[in-house]
C-alpha cells in the first residue's frame, strides 16, 4: 500500500518536473516602466486600480515566482492575456470616447456584482481585495467619468 | 450626414415617447431601411425577444436597444462596432450551419457606420 502510494508520488513528481520544461507564454510587460495615468481618476482612484486592477490590465504585471512554475503559469498566462484584452489601463488613454462609456460601465458592473478582482486573485493576494468604500470610490469615478464624455 | 440626420430623429422620438409605441410595436421599424435590412437578415435570429440564445439576447435585444439609457446605448453600439470589426458576429459556429447567414463587408460597414454615426449623436 505504501509503496503504490510512493510510487504515485514519484510519478506527479516526474510529471511536475518534465511540464517545468513546456514554454508557457506569460504576456509580456511594456519595455520600459510605464507611468500610467488615468484621465481624470484622483490619486485615491489611482492607488486602487494599481494595486487591485493593474496585474491583469496593464502592461506592467507583478509576475511573482511562481508565475514562472507551471502548471499556475498556465493558468495566470491565460488570465492576464484575456485581462488585458478586455481592458487595458495601459492604452485607456487611446480609447475613444465609445469605447471609454463601454469600459466605464464594465468597471461598475464587475465591481458592483464583485466580480472583479477575481476571487482566486483575491484569495492570493488579499490586500487587493476591494472595501466598499473603496468600491464605492471606482463607482463615484465611473459615473462622474461617464457623465463627463457623455456630454451631461 | 443622412445617418446622422436619421440618427437625430431617433433621439427626438425617444424625447416625445414615440420610440415607446414604436418598441410596443415590436418590430425594427425604428431603424434606418437599409440598416433595418441587414438587421433583419443577418441579426434577429438570436438579438430579438423570439431568439433561443439567453446569451445573445442579454448581450443585445434590437427591440429594445433605442429604449435603453443613453450610456448603455453607446456600449451596445461600441460593442456591435468591435464584433463587426474583429469579424465574430454572426458566430463562426451558427455560419457553419448556416453559409448564408454570414454579413457582407457591404452590410457590415452599413451597421458599423450606422452604430458610430448614431453614439456620435447621443455623447454631444
Amino acid at each position: 500500500m505504501k509503496k503504490k502510494l510512493y510510487f504515485s508520488l514519484a510519478i506527479l513528481l516526474v510529471i511536475l518536473v518534465v511540464i517545468q520544461f513546456i514554454p508557457s507564454k506569460l504576456p509580456p510587460n511594456s519595455s520600459v516602466p510605464e507611468n500610467i495615468q488615468v484621465q481624470n481618476a484622483s490619486k485615491e482612484v489611482m492607488t486602487i486600480l494599481k494595486t487591485s486592477c493593474f496585474d491583469c490590465h496593464s502592461n506592467q504585471t507583478d509576475y511573482r515566482w511562481y508565475a514562472h512554475v507551471k502548471p499556475v503559469s498556465w493558468l495566470i498566462a491565460r488570465d492576464v492575456s484575456k485581462g488585458r484584452e478586455a481592458l487595458n489601463f495601459s492604452e485607456w488613454n487611446t480609447y475613444n470616447k465609445r469605447k471609454l462609456i463601454r469600459k466605464l460601465g464594465d468597471i461598475k458592473e464587475q465591481i458592483t456584482k464583485k466580480e472583479m478582482p477575481m476571487k482566486i486573485y483575491t484569495l492570493m493576494h488579499p490586500d487587493t481585495k476591494l472595501s466598499p468604500a473603496q468600491m464605492l470610490l471606482i463607482t463615484d469615478w465611473t459615473d462622474q467619468e461617464t457623465k463627463k464624455i457623455m456630454g451631461q | 450626414m443622412g445617418l446622422a440626420i436619421v440618427a437625430v430623429s431617433f433621439q427626438c422620438n425617444a424625447l416625445t415617447g414615440q420610440r415607446s409605441q414604436v418598441l410596443k410595436a415590436g418590430a425594427t421599424t425604428q431603424y434606418p431601411e437599409t440598416v433595418k435590412k441587414v438587421i433583419d437578415s443577418k441579426c434577429l435570429g438570436c438579438h430579438s425577444p423570439e431568439g433561443k440564445s439567453e446569451k445573445a439576447k442579454e448581450a443585445l435585444n434590437w427591440m429594445t436597444l433605442m429604449g435603453l439609457e443613453k450610456s448603455v446605448k453607446v456600449s451596445k453600439l461600441d460593442k456591435i462596432v468591435e464584433v463587426l470589426d474583429k469579424g465574430e458576429m454572426p458566430p463562426k459556429k451558427m455560419l457553419e450551419m448556416h453559409p448564408e447567414a454570414k454579413i457582407s463587408a457591404e452590410d457590415s460597414k452599413i451597421l458599423r457606420d450606422w452604430a458610430v454615426a448614431t453614439s456620435d449623436v447621443l455623447m454631444k
